[in-house]
């Protein structure tokens, strides 16, 4: 897949199933010392993160939230992996 | 020659007993499917945690935890059987007992005292029945087990492991479990989960006969250089016991799947057992019947005869 500059890859996986994936312009996860935003070709990282919410703005400006329990996320080569026990799409999501 | 109304009635059982095998080996096909699309499901994640502990292991180059190395002398082990929880799947649970026997006489072999865990209703009352102590049983679900189960087993395990000595702690885990080749071939397997051996599950095989170094880390790849938050060593702590769950989860995944699939083939081959039995018994009763008639045409002609001789 042709990844543009300015978007990445996003996986969300649960312990029983992938949640979602897909392109994503910025996301921003509850990480264990505050939240955090990851844009594109950040540098490679692994954080754990922490029960709360992750929201994926996509490439076309759309904006989802997971609920997420304990985890972490792993971000290299332009592509950013959230790897939680449980995670569902936010019932009610913030707004934009 | 046993009579034909005989006969008629072992035909009828048999052909009830092959429609109910034939239905268990359709509903055990339908099962698999299923249990296939959870295992592909749960990939991702354990792709994903493989990945994390592959890039810790690259970044700290002597990696000291005790999930990998524990620095004490203990002579107690734990053992895990996955069996199942019905009958009706051939040699499947006991093949794994066997060899969990073997397992438990090698460790006893070199002065380790196993502790046994059970998962799956057949293996426990099998345990059960010869008194043997067991440490914790779970049972339920064992050809489609959930992430509680694989949580709880895993939690369970991981507690033993990491209390001391002086607590009832042990040193090594071992886990007895069948891996689904395909839908024809399904082994045994037994496999060193802790300390653990950070090579992927295929290359584990000989753990207990060639135990490696236990940081047998020899397919590094370049991983990219990350930085860790909070710390290295923080996220190896929370990482290793997802690991550890997430590989139980997959031998849980495989052992229901082998499950299925055994069950499915023991089913076919009593399907195909109880047609022949059908055909052979048909053919014994055309023969009693053909029998019977000549007999009494034989009979009638042996009286027509006599009459005939008693008029002249």
């Amino acid at each position: 897949m042709p990844a543009s500059s300015n978007t990445m890859q996003v996986n969300i996986v649960a312990t029983d199933r992938p949640v979602w994936s897909g392109q994503a312009r910025s996301v921003s996860i509850p990480a264990q010392q505050g939240a955090m935003g990851i844009l594109p070709n950040h540098e490679p990282i692994l954080s754990l993160i922490k029960k709360g919410t992750v929201t994926v703005i996509e490439a076309d400006g759309t904006s989802t939230s997971f609920d997420v329990d304990e985890g972490f996320i792993s971000f290299d080569s332009n592509k950013l992996t959230v790897a939680v026990e449980h995670s569902t799409k936010s019932q009610y999501p913030s707004g934009q | 020659m046993a009579s034909q109304l005989a006969y008629k009635s072992r035909i009828a059982s048999t052909s009830a007993l092959e429609k109910i095998f034939n239905a268990q080996e359709m509903i055990a096909s339908s099962h698999i499917a299923k249990a296939r699309k959870v295992a592909l499901d749960a990939k991702p994640y354990s792709d994903a945690i493989f990945d994390a502990v592959q890039a810790l292991v690259a970044h700290t180059d002597d990696v000291q935890h005790p999930l990998i190395q524990k620095n004490e002398d203990n002579p107690r082990v734990a053992v895990l059987a996955l069996t199942s929880d019905r009958g009706m799947a051939g040699a499947y649970t006991s093949s794994i007992i066997r060899e969990t026997e073997n397992l438990l006489n090698k460790l006893d072999q070199v002065g380790r005292q196993a502790e046994l865990y059970v998962y799956g209703r057949r293996g426990i009352s099998y345990y059960k029945y010869r008194n043997r102590d067991i440490a914790k049983t779970w049972e339920g679900d064992t050809d489609k087990p959930g992430v509680e189960i694989a949580e709880d087993i895993s939690q369970t395990l991981l507690d033993a492991y990491m209390a001391p000595a002086a607590k009832g702690g042990v040193s090594e885990l071992y886990i007895v479990f069948t891996e689904f080749v395909n839908m024809v071939v399904q082994k045994v397997r037994v496999l060193r989960m802790l300390p653990l051996e950070l090579v992927h599950a295929d290359d584990a095989v000989s753990a207990v006969e060639a135990p490696l170094p236990a940081e047998g880390m020899q397919e590094k790849e370049a991983t990219p250089l990350y930085s860790f938050e909070p710390s290295a060593n923080k996220v190896l702590d929370v990482v290793l016991p997802k690991y550890i769950q997430g590989r139980i989860h997959e031998c849980l995944l495989t052992a229901a799947a082998a499950e299925t699939a055994s069950r499915q083939n023991a089913m076919h081959t009593a399907t195909d057992n109880a047609r022949g039995l059908i055909d052979d018994l048909t053919r014994k009763l055309n023969a009693s019947r053909q029998a019977s008639i000549t007999q009494e045409l034989t009979e009638i002609i042996g009286s027509a005869d006599a009459l005939n001789k008693e008029e002249e």
